[in-house]
């Protein structure tokens, strides 16, 4: 079975040690949660998995089905089948969120066949508005530019359309959660769980348990410190909801920043 | 000491007239004989512009070699390229009013008969000297002053080919015109244009005006100086758009200007893709109250292109408005200047003038220098103005790699996304595409280019 595996992964941003050894194996048809609190590096995960030319890895490995990727750049990673949902995603000024998806199948498919000649114009739109449908999100949309002037739910659900137009085999979701209302926190969490299933991998990126009374984790874990520190089922999700992150602060330590903080 | 030798190389290439005579054969059928004259002797008492010059200062013209510049006239132009060639260049994917292709080997024309019957002129310039020789007496010159460079001056007494558009008042016109401007193209050739739009009062237009070369005798170097002068009468309405995409080896000079009148609505959209070098005033002047003007300009470099862009919104009376905005992206080892200024006279009062140029350096060597100017005598204006020079944003292209699209194609999907807010001037759908396809055109010969030199 397809897995991403990550490996003793060792992650600084412009000399700074965000990840120390941080170990994970997504299956494919698994959901994991990853949870902890701010500054623990889990943005970090999300970025060096892509391949962001700023986060350096320093010691480890990213395997996918087995072999490694850290020398693909991060649209062939996106063409082997990974897919990041952007807790920022950004403006691109002038291009259709349409226009973008076009582009972004065809990459995929003239990386398959160099001759191929692009996906049809009506097999596209009946593909989009089938997704579009899925997300509840008006066909209007998708005549915008992407991202911009888009509210926080609005770039969100655009995230998750882009992840059932591209179909990964797995897909980090980095807090797809955050600064959604009730009602949007519920159409982004039913449409991921409609994409959901035996061929896809999903790791979701929170910071609060909410989004997982919708979406059923497999697996959770809490990050801390640049690693994982308790890894269980879906019930370490209510603990932290119930009782934060206070007590993991107190079996761990704290982090070498607050360390810092407070010899200094 | 090199300075000095490379003066020297500029003074025996630039010699006036060198080539280039007054033709009595021209004068003789001219109605334009005493414009030609004084402007020939302006030419003769003007000194070629030189980075001494305010205007000038970013234009290298050394390497011009205007010695061997002739220009191709009287019975030896239909030679320069058989008739049917020329009906290569015909373009009937929509219907316009009138289209018309001129050029030193023939001028192609098609006019719709119920405009010509309201009293619509559209013609070249030759046969608009024959045959409405009181209008072109009275335009040319009227916009666009001979005296405001040699280079204008020489237009002025040289020019044989650009055309006439005359709409009469109140005329208005749904469908648009196609004007095909085709220089001579290599051995040292120059061609002399001369632009007139005229809308009287209430009149309204759409016209696509595109300058191109040519098929080409030769590499060597070519040159273009046109006069582009546009006159809206109070209450006109003009779409116009201008895209230039002469051959690489064109030295090009332009001096366009619009003069608008009450009331009016000026939409021009200004695309620079061609020539090796090229030297572009583009002035609006607001003449009448309530005159509301829109420029957007685009402009992609390549290879070693220099193209430099002049812009001046001036406001001569009250609440008039001007809007405009350039782009550029810059490329290769290629240059690229926006200078604008926004004039605002004592008297405009309640003006609203805005200023903008945005530009992308894609390459190392490549180079942009924009620079806004304000100046304001009146003291209730709304006036502002903006300049940027950056490169494409990583984070962009990050966030569209992470979705499968490679790198160089990422860069061209964020650059035709930058061109599209100039773009959105024109509501001509057609238009649109044919210019965005045209960019991406361009930037492709740059990646592949590229691709080549990366691999290799």
């Amino acid at each position: 079975m397809a897995q991403l595996e990550i490996q003793n992964l060792h992650v600084q941003v412009e000399d700074n040690e965000i990840l120390r050894g941080f170990n994970l194996t997504v299956k494919q048809g698994e959901i994991h949660a990853l949870m902890g609190p701010n500054g623990t590096g889990k943005s970090t995960l999300a970025y060096a998995i892509m391949g962001h030319p700023r986060y350096q890895i320093t010691e480890g490995d990213i395997l996918l089905d087995g072999e490694s990727i850290l020398d693909l750049s991060p649209d062939e990673r996106s063409r082997r089948g990974i897919f990041l949902a952007f807790q920022y995603p950004v403006a691109i000024p002038g291009v259709t969120l349409a226009n973008f998806l076009r582009v972004a199948i065809n990459a995929r498919r003239k990386a398959e066949d160099p001759e191929d000649k692009g996906i049809s114009i009506v097999k596209f739109r009946q593909m989009l508005k089938a997704k579009m449908e899925l997300l509840k999100m008006d066909p209007a949309f998708a005549g915008r530019y992407l991202n911009e002037g888009f509210s926080g739910g609005e770039k969100k659900r655009a995230e998750i359309l882009q992840m059932a137009m591209l179909e990964p085999r797995f897909a980090i979701l980095d807090e797809t959660d955050s600064g959604l209302d009730i009602d949007a926190l519920r159409i982004v969490s039913e449409g991921v769980n409609a994409l959901a299933g035996d061929h896809i991998g999903i790791l979701i990126i929170t910071h609060y348990q909410r989004m997982l009374n919708y979406i059923k984790p497999d697996f959770v874990h809490i990050m801390y410190g640049g690693r994982i520190v308790e890894s269980g089922k879906a019930e370490l999700a209510l603990r932290l909801e119930e009782s934060g992150y206070a007590w993991v602060r107190e079996k761990y330590g704290p982090l070498p920043k607050e360390e810092e903080e407070l010899t200094s | 000491m090199a300075n000095a030798k490379r003066n020297t190389t500029q003074i025996d290439n630039h010699e006036f007239p060198g080539r280039f005579r007054l033709v009595q054969e021209m004068l003789a059928v001219s109605p334009l004989q005493t414009y030609r004259r004084s402007a020939w002797e302006l030419a003769e008492q003007l000194s070629f512009p030189s980075k001494k010059d305010e205007a000038w200062r970013w234009v290298d013209l050394s390497e011009l070699n205007f010695a061997e510049l002739r220009q191709v006239n009287g019975s030896a132009r239909t030679a320069v390229l058989a008739a049917d060639k020329l009906e290569s260049f015909i373009r009937n994917e929509k219907s316009y009013l009138g289209s018309l292709i001129v050029s030193p080997a023939g001028v192609i024309r098609q006019v719709d008969a119920q405009a010509e019957h309201a009293g619509v002129i559209f013609t070249d310039f030759r046969t608009a000297e024959k045959e409405y020789p009181e209008l072109v007496a009275k335009f040319a010159g009227s916009v666009v002053k001979p005296d405001e460079s040699k280079f204008a001056a020489m237009t002025a007494a040289l020019a044989e080919d650009g055309f006439l558009l005359y709409v009469p008042t109140n005329c208005r016109l749904e469908k648009p015109f196609l004007v095909q401007i085709l220089a001579a193209a290599g051995n040292h050739q120059a061609t002399f244009t001369h632009t007139l739009i005229w809308l009287e009062a209430g009149a309204s237009a759409d016209l696509e005006l595109a300058f191109g070369s040519l098929p080409a005798g030769s590499a060597s170097q070519t040159f273009h100086s046109g006069i582009v002068e546009v006159h809206l009468d109070d209450e006109a309405v003009l779409n116009l758009t201008e895209i230039q995409e002469f051959d690489h080896q064109v030295w090009n000079i332009t001096h366009e200007r619009a003069q608008v009148g009450r009331n009016t609505r000026l939409a021009w959209l200004y695309g620079a893709l061609g020539t090796h070098l090229s030297k572009n005033f583009v002035d609006i002047d607001l003449l009448g109250r309530d005159a509301e003007v829109q420029v957007k300009g685009f402009y992609l470099t390549d290879d070693k292109q220099h193209i430099d862009l002049d812009t001046q919104q001036n406001h001569l009376a009250a609440r008039t408005t001007s809007n405009l905005l350039f782009k550029g992206a810059v490329t290769e080892s290629s240059a690229a200047v926006w200078e604008g200024m926004i004039y605002v006279a004592p008297t405009a009062m309640q003006t609203d003038g805005y200023q903008s140029s945005r530009n992308l350096v894609l390459s190392r060597s490549a180079k942009v220098n924009a620079i806004p100017g304000l100046e304001i005598l009146a003291d209730d204006v709304r006036c502002s103005h903006g300049a940027t020079v950056g490169k494409i944003d990583e984070e962009e292209l990050f966030y569209l790699q992470a979705r499968g699209i490679p790198l160089l194609d990422a860069e061209q999907l964020i650059l035709e996304g930058f061109f599209g807010e100039v773009l959105e001037l024109t509501p001509d759908e057609a238009i649109k595409e044919d210019l965005k396809s045209k960019i991406s055109k361009k930037f492709a010969e740059v990646r592949s280019r590229r691709e080549h030199t990366e691999v290799g």
